[in-house]
């Protein structure tokens, strides 16, 4: 409901706008006026492409205004001097732009942090000056005349550049609706979580640059073959603070906020120009008010505004309708079958004498195990024994120092965690790891390969949370959020599910539903891995059971031969036994 | 003949490469007080100049005294930037404030411009235009000036990050803030302690430059950018990583100029920025971070 609420708004939005241009187009004389929008159209198209890349990444780029240049030289340059026709320079342009964005994207978004800002800054400035310095090419400083127009007129353009920017805006919409957009969503909220979900979160994020780059490239084409002369201070790193700028003030990451922020910060310094010499401390100062009183930007202020002034008019949210009672979790049967890995090949997990430390702090020293399918496994260590180090490396989130982790004998130590994930190696984490914008549903959806999603509904039923199908994962119980972890590693038709203190922080009867939910995945060809602390959950699912103790394995075997064995029953209790007495005190 | 050359680069480049130090301390300052990037540290720069300025060429005051108070002038723009809206933003994402940080930068490049105009300006350089002769460099006394006042004030920086209650506080609390309120320690006030000195810092690096450099309104930016540049260099946040980062920067655009091209002077310093990046990107000195799943 809440997220075509939105689009409706946004439907809206963009009915209204295009309304008012085309009055603007019939009724309007004045060409200043049709310069001011075309230049606003043409830096929404950037900022849009800008919002795709916080949309996706949550980090932003200030290097934009680069490939807005890359786009103008390239084709100025192959259509004044090479004589190519202005569709040639287009494809030039943006080729380039596509080239210059890979280059700057595959290094920097392979790492964590903040690398790309402060790439695209330095990409920037080297464009900056290159466009300045090699006067044989560009003409420097003083700029490149003569480049052929699309549209004669402002006027003229102004049909071009509006309709241009409802595509871009159209397809951003559309694109930000379909699945790939839930995951961009998805990767800005959790990284760790969609990465075991077997999404390659490189690829996307990547895609999403070169995406936003080349918005900006083409906006860059355009504006080349508008003004038919370019120089290089409309490229600086400036501008790319500007276009950062908008989409912040138009609310990050809302593709009709940027608009919004592109058209009120363009045609802000126009009226500023009242104030003579001191429009540019106007500004600034106008964007620290905004930033300060606004920060969400200001769309979604407004759409916050709208929503509480529905309320107050007694339009309720709708309510969730309870479908069943929780008591029966479990308990509806999957059809058989469906759950397991879609190859009925039984392959073994292996880890071969796996070794990780942290500096001089050993974490896990040579622990060698199978886990057989078909099999529960439960393991089981006190705080620190290295049993989440351990899922972390099956999983491929941490790469052991030394041993191999081999799946049906196929060596995956080097696989990254989405691969691993798509082999079958499924996990939830010890603190939960959702996506609170998203809605459960979407949850499953992006965890699940291509083909219908009639598995999904059922495991909305199975693990009971049909009822809050279509609510953000932000606002549903704890409880439930550790089922939808679960039901999400579930999606992907995983062999092994490794899971991590699944009934922490739960009482009696919520940590009785999961282990009952725990044994039907098991009866459905799913083979688990359950950690915990608590011997009493573990040692009532499990088949066999590994004892992890200051990161060596102390025992393996079946929960009663590990319940007496004298090493367990001295690391839980603390009991003396004959070789301890002197390790004691 | 280029060896006849190395030691006036080198002598620009050390010049060149304090002034960037002193920037990309700033710049650290700020980031492990508050994780994010304060694009106002070119301001800084700017304004610590153009005070000085204004005081020793309109009101007549001595150099020193003029450099002093602009120095007290640009602290205070510092903590008012902390107390006002940094701390005041009803949302304190990393992002929302970097971009108060640009808005800052902005209103102040603009009271720049209607304050001292569009003309860039200079100071004249502490013992005047006396060159000496240093093997085959020819050295103005400012240079010396710089280097020497530089090399104090690090050691000063490095008496109190280590030796002083309040300094170890402040690295206590770039370390862990919480864990910093904690024991007791006034988070706050080391956050806006830390914008002031920043402040502080950057003015004295503007005073420092400004007779070799001239400055305008617009200069600020420039030696903004290359400061963060330095800071990346050296593996932003680590204050040793940060002086040396400045001091390489500013020998490699040096060496540059000389043997490649003036005219790209100033896009080594960031094309050494994108090699750093793709290539070691915690920096010289920086850690690998450790992620937590």
């Amino acid at each position: 409901m809440r997220k075509l609420k939105i689009s409706r708004l946004n439907a809206f939005l963009l009915a209204l706008m295009t309304v008012s241009l085309a009055v603007c187009y019939f009724f309007l004389q004045n060409d200043y006026i049709f310069l001011v929008l075309n230049i606003i159209a043409l830096q929404a198209i950037a900022v849009t492409g800008l919002n795709i890349l916080i949309d996706a990444t949550g980090q932003i780029s200030i290097g934009h205004a680069a490939f807005y240049g890359i786009g103008a030289y390239t084709s100025a340059l192959v259509t004044v001097h090479l004589g190519w026709p202005i569709w040639a320079g287009c494809l030039a342009s943006l080729c380039l732009v596509f080239l210059m964005s890979i280059i700057l994207a595959v290094p920097t978004l392979r790492l964590h942090g903040h690398y790309l800002v402060m790439a695209t800054l330095g990409f920037n400035i080297i464009v900056s000056i290159v466009l300045n310095q090699w006067e044989s090419l560009t003409g420097g400083p003083s700029g490149f005349p003569g480049i052929p127009q699309i549209a004669s007129g402002d006027r003229n353009f102004f049909l071009i550049s509006t309709s241009t920017l409802a595509i871009f805006v159209t397809m951003t919409l559309i694109l930000m609706q379909s699945k790939t957009g839930k995951i961009f969503k998805a990767i800005r909220q959790n990284e760790s979580a969609i990465a075991a979900s077997g999404i390659n979160v490189e690829m996307y994020k990547i895609f999403a640059f070169v995406l936003s780059s080349l918005y900006a490239g083409f906006a860059g084409f355009l504006y080349a073959h508008y003004m038919s002369f370019i120089s290089p201070k409309t490229f600086n790193i400036f501008r790319s603070l500007q276009w950062v700028t908008m989409a912040v003030v138009g609310g990050m990451g809302h593709i009709t906020g940027g608009l919004i922020g592109t058209a009120v910060l363009t045609a802000l310094p126009e009226f500023l120009h009242k104030f003579d010499e001191w429009h540019v401390f106007f500004y600034g100062f106008l964007l620290i008010i905004c930033l300060v009183f606004f920060p969400k930007g200001l769309a979604p202020t407004v759409s916050s505004v709208i929503k509480k002034w529905h309320c107050s008019k007694g339009v309720r949210p709708p309510t969730l309708k309870k479908v069943g009672g929780q008591e029966n979790i479990g308990q509806i049967t999957l059809l058989p079958g469906v759950v397991g890995h879609a190859d009925k090949d039984d392959l073994p997990l292996r880890l071969e004498r796996v070794s990780l430390n942290f500096g001089g702090l050993q974490i896990l020293s040579c622990i060698s195990l199978t886990f057989e399918p078909g099999t529960i496994y439960g393991l089981i260590g006190p705080n620190g024994a290295g049993k989440t180090s351990l899922f972390n490396i099956i999983t491929g989130f941490v790469r052991p120092a030394e041993g191999k982790v081999l799946l049906g004998g196929h060596d995956i130590t080097k696989l990254p965690p989405y691969k691993r994930a798509r082999l079958g190696i499924a996990r939830t984490f010890q603190t939960v790891q959702i996506f609170p914008e998203l809605t459960v549903f979407e949850h499953l959806l992006i965890a699940a390969g291509e083909g219908n999603n009639s598995f999904q509904d059922m495991l909305l039923y199975f693990f009971e949370l049909a009822h809050v199908r279509n609510t953000p994962a932000g606002e549903i119980s704890f409880f439930e959020r550790k089922l939808l972890e679960i039901a999400r590693a579930v999606s992907g038709r995983p062999r092994y599910l490794l899971l991590d203190e699944p009934c922490a922080g739960l009482n009696e009867a919520e940590k009785n539903k999961i282990i009952s939910c725990i044994r039907q995945l098991h009866r459905h060809g799913v083979t688990v891995v359950l950690a915990d602390h608590h011997m009493d959950v573990v040692m009532n699912v499990v088949d066999r059971t590994v004892v992890l103790h200051q990161g060596r394995i102390l025992c393996e075997g079946s929960p009663h031969e590990v319940r007496n064995h004298p090493d367990v029953v001295k690391a839980y209790l603390g009991q003396e036994t004959l070789r301890g007495k002197d390790l004691q005190c | 003949m280029i060896a006849e050359q190395l030691p006036q680069y080198f002598v620009s480049g050390i010049t060149a490469g304090s002034i960037y130090a002193l920037i990309a301390l700033g710049f650290c300052l700020i980031h492990n007080a508050t994780r994010i990037v304060n694009f106002a540290q070119g301001e800084f720069v700017m304004l610590g100049a153009l005070t000085t300025i204004s005081f020793v060429s309109d009101l007549g005051f001595p150099i020193w005294l003029g450099a002093i108070l602009s120095v007290f002038i640009v602290t205070a723009v510092g903590l008012l930037l902390e107390k006002g809206p940094i701390r005041h933003s009803k949302d304190a994402s990393p992002l929302t404030l970097v971009m108060i940080t640009v808005g800052a930068s902005i209103a102040i490049q603009g009271s720049g411009m209607v304050i001292w105009g569009k003309d860039a300006h200079t100071l004249p350089p502490i013992g005047g235009y006396h060159y000496i002769r240093v093997l085959n460099a020819s050295v103005i006394p400012q240079t010396i000036v710089i280097v020497a006042v530089v090399t104090v004030l690090l050691l000063l920086l490095y008496f109190f990050f280590h030796r002083t209650m309040v300094g170890k506080a402040i690295r206590a609390v770039s370390e862990n803030s919480e864990g910093a309120a904690l024991i007791g320690i006034p988070v706050r006030a080391l956050v806006t302690a830390s914008f002031g000195l920043s402040g502080a810092i950057g003015a004295i690096a503007g005073i420092l430059v400004t007779p070799l450099t001239t400055m305008s309104y617009q200069s600020g930016l420039m030696l903004g950018l290359k400061g963060f540049a330095a800071a990346i260099l050296g593996g932003f946040g680590s204050f040793p990583g940060a002086v040396f980062g400045g001091f390489l920067l500013g020998l490699m655009e040096s060496f540059g100029a000389g043997f490649v091209s003036s005219t790209y002077k100033d896009a080594v310093a960031f094309l050494v920025l994108l090699a750093i990046l793709f290539c070691r990107p915690q920096g010289l000195f920086g850690k690998v971070q450790v992620r937590r799943v």
